[in-house]
């Protein structure tokens, strides 16, 4: 008997895992200033090239697309990276933030349950937040306590493993959170629904640099096992701190009560 | 007479990363007509598993060899093995002031008399019985969590371990780590035969003990180039070497079209993944 005679017969990607992201991007009309809508596109397509060109990952890891503006659209539901036609993203509308994330939330556990009910392993799911603006409603009224809402199930989602969300600043007028700026401030809505430490900031020049870096973390979790906590490369965009974790619990405790 | 192999080997994923081996294996041929073997997957994410595989493994073999001697109740000796195994883990786990969490491990363990499995499994890797009438049987069924992925490891307890002893009769026994059970048995078609009879129909070869340690080699030189498993992979077979079991006609043996057993998971799987 001969194990040649399997080469090239094995079941090799019914078992492989899936690591399963939603790109969730702010189209409100403030992305328009500045070409930040056009440089997102630009950086989503990189990035879609980079893992989609990568022999370890490209199997494994399924994107959907989900943009909020003055309502949640989902641009792309899960497909094989290989599969993400080109996108091109318009910005016009509000910001609603928390809607999008409590959907790509949904989008990930129906996922997530789709793997199990298949049979396919899968690692923790991502979702990465790219916003410049505060949540609001879809009439463009700011909208604080949906967002603390939503923040307490991505926590949730957090301490059982089942989730990790970066989230992303576009611009580079980052302020630190007060009192008294909070509710006007990003920082204190990204600080609130961000699983890593810090939010991470793009300018100009550092668009690139953080989609391939992106691209990279995808890589290195594809080639990891399912319950490994791979370490990350570092991101070439520092994330920053904003509010202590003191300080935003106090606040959001204030803000829902 | 039986004869066997053992062996577990290191993931090209800890390879890469320099981590230790984290399954352990062993294999004892008691007399002609028994032995005992038991495999353990110690947790990727668990700080000190690779010890607690080695701990759970040696524990129930140390207990078995000494037991399997003196009492026919073998799945009441299995179960008491598992026990012992989880207490020394804790005890370890004590002795070194750490959790014991970082002593996470799964636990497969097979007492293998004249064509008949005993065994006590824990976690995601299992037992594959090969019947004296040439068929191949999952002995076991995967234990995971409620999400249907997670590992649930020795330490969980009694309610999450499964022993007995198998309906048929045997000429063959194969433990395997999650690594390459997953290679052998897989949702969509039940077990792959072709590559069972390849790692565990060995009466019919004759081999001399050399031949089956090249054999051995051989199967996971095969692992490692063939396959996409990175994790670390562990194998223990053990048979009957006078007994040949009977050949089922040849579509038994077929090799799966997986071409279009992927386009159906793929279509599963992406059934609503249009643009919207």
């Amino acid at each position: 008997m001969d194990f040649k005679s399997l080469e090239g017969k094995m079941p090799s990607n019914l078992a492989q895992p899936h690591l399963a992201c939603v790109l969730l991007v702010d189209t409100s009309n403030s992305m328009n200033d500045f070409g930040k809508i056009k440089r997102l596109n630009e950086g989503i397509k990189r990035f879609i090239k980079n893992v989609s060109e990568d022999e370890n990952s490209k199997d494994k890891v399924d994107i959907a697309i989900v943009e909020f503006n003055s309502s949640v659209n989902i641009i792309q539901d899960f497909a094989p990276v290989t599969d993400v036609s080109s996108i091109d993203l318009v910005a016009e509308g509000a910001t609603m933030m928390a809607e999008g994330l409590d959907r790509a939330i949904d989008l990930l556990t129906a996922r997530r349950l789709k793997y199990a009910s298949l049979g396919v392993p899968s690692y923790k799911p991502w979702i990465v937040l790219f916003t410049d603006g505060i949540p609001t409603d879809s009439k463009g009224y700011v909208e604080s306590t949906q967002m603390i809402n939503v923040s307490k199930r991505v926590k949730s989602e957090f301490e059982k493993g089942k989730l990790t969300v970066i989230t992303v600043y576009i611009g580079d007028d980052l302020k630190e959170v007060t009192w008294e700026n909070r509710k006007k401030n990003p920082s204190y809505y990204l600080s609130m629904v961000s699983t890593k430490k810090g939010i991470l900031m793009l300018k100009d020049e550092t668009f690139e640099g953080f989609f391939d870096w992106l691209s990279d973390s995808m890589r290195i979790i594809s080639c990891s096992q399912v319950f490994d906590n791979p370490k990350l490369p570092p991101t070439s965009t520092k994330a920053v701190r904003v509010v202590s974790q003191q300080d935003l619990n106090d606040w959001m405790f204030e803000d829902i009560e | 007479m039986i004869k066997g192999y053992c062996e577990s080997k290191i993931g090209k994923s800890h390879l890469l990363k320099n981590q230790l081996l984290q399954d352990y294996s062993k294999s004892i041929i008691i007399n002609d007509n028994l032995a005992i073997t038991a495999i353990a997957d110690g947790v990727g994410s668990s700080k000190k598993s690779d010890i607690a595989a080695k701990i759970a493994v040696e524990s129930v073999i140390d207990y078995l060899s000494k037991k399997a001697l003196e009492s026919n109740n073998y799945v009441d000796i299995i179960r008491e093995s598992f026990f012992l195994a989880r207490a020394n883990i804790l005890k370890n786990a004590l002795d070194l002031d750490l959790p014991e969490e970082c002593f996470d491990t799964t636990l497969d363990a097979v007492i293998f008399t004249s064509n008949e499995i005993y065994f006590g499994h824990c976690g995601d890797g299992g037992i594959i019985g090969l019947t004296l009438d040439g068929l191949y049987e999952p002995i076991t069924a995967r234990i995971k969590g409620t999400d249907g992925i997670s590992v649930i490891p020795l330490r969980f307890g009694e309610k999450y371990w499964d022993f007995g002893k198998a309906f048929s009769k045997y000429s063959s026994v194969m433990l395997a780590t999650d690594g390459v059970y997953d290679q052998i048995v897989i949702n969509s078609i039940g077990i792959y035969v072709k590559f069972a009879e390849l790692l565990m129909n060995l009466a019919d070869q004759k081999y001399t003990d050399d031949e089956l340690i090249n054999h051995k080699n051989q199967a996971f030189e095969f692992l490692y180039a063939s396959t996409s498993v990175t994790d670390d992979l562990t194998i223990s077979v053990l048979y009957d070497y006078d007994k040949i079991p009977l050949r089922q006609s040849d579509d038994y043996y077929k090799i799966p079209d997986w071409k279009k057993l992927e386009k159906n998971q793929r279509d599963n799987l992406y059934i609503n993944g249009d643009k919207k």
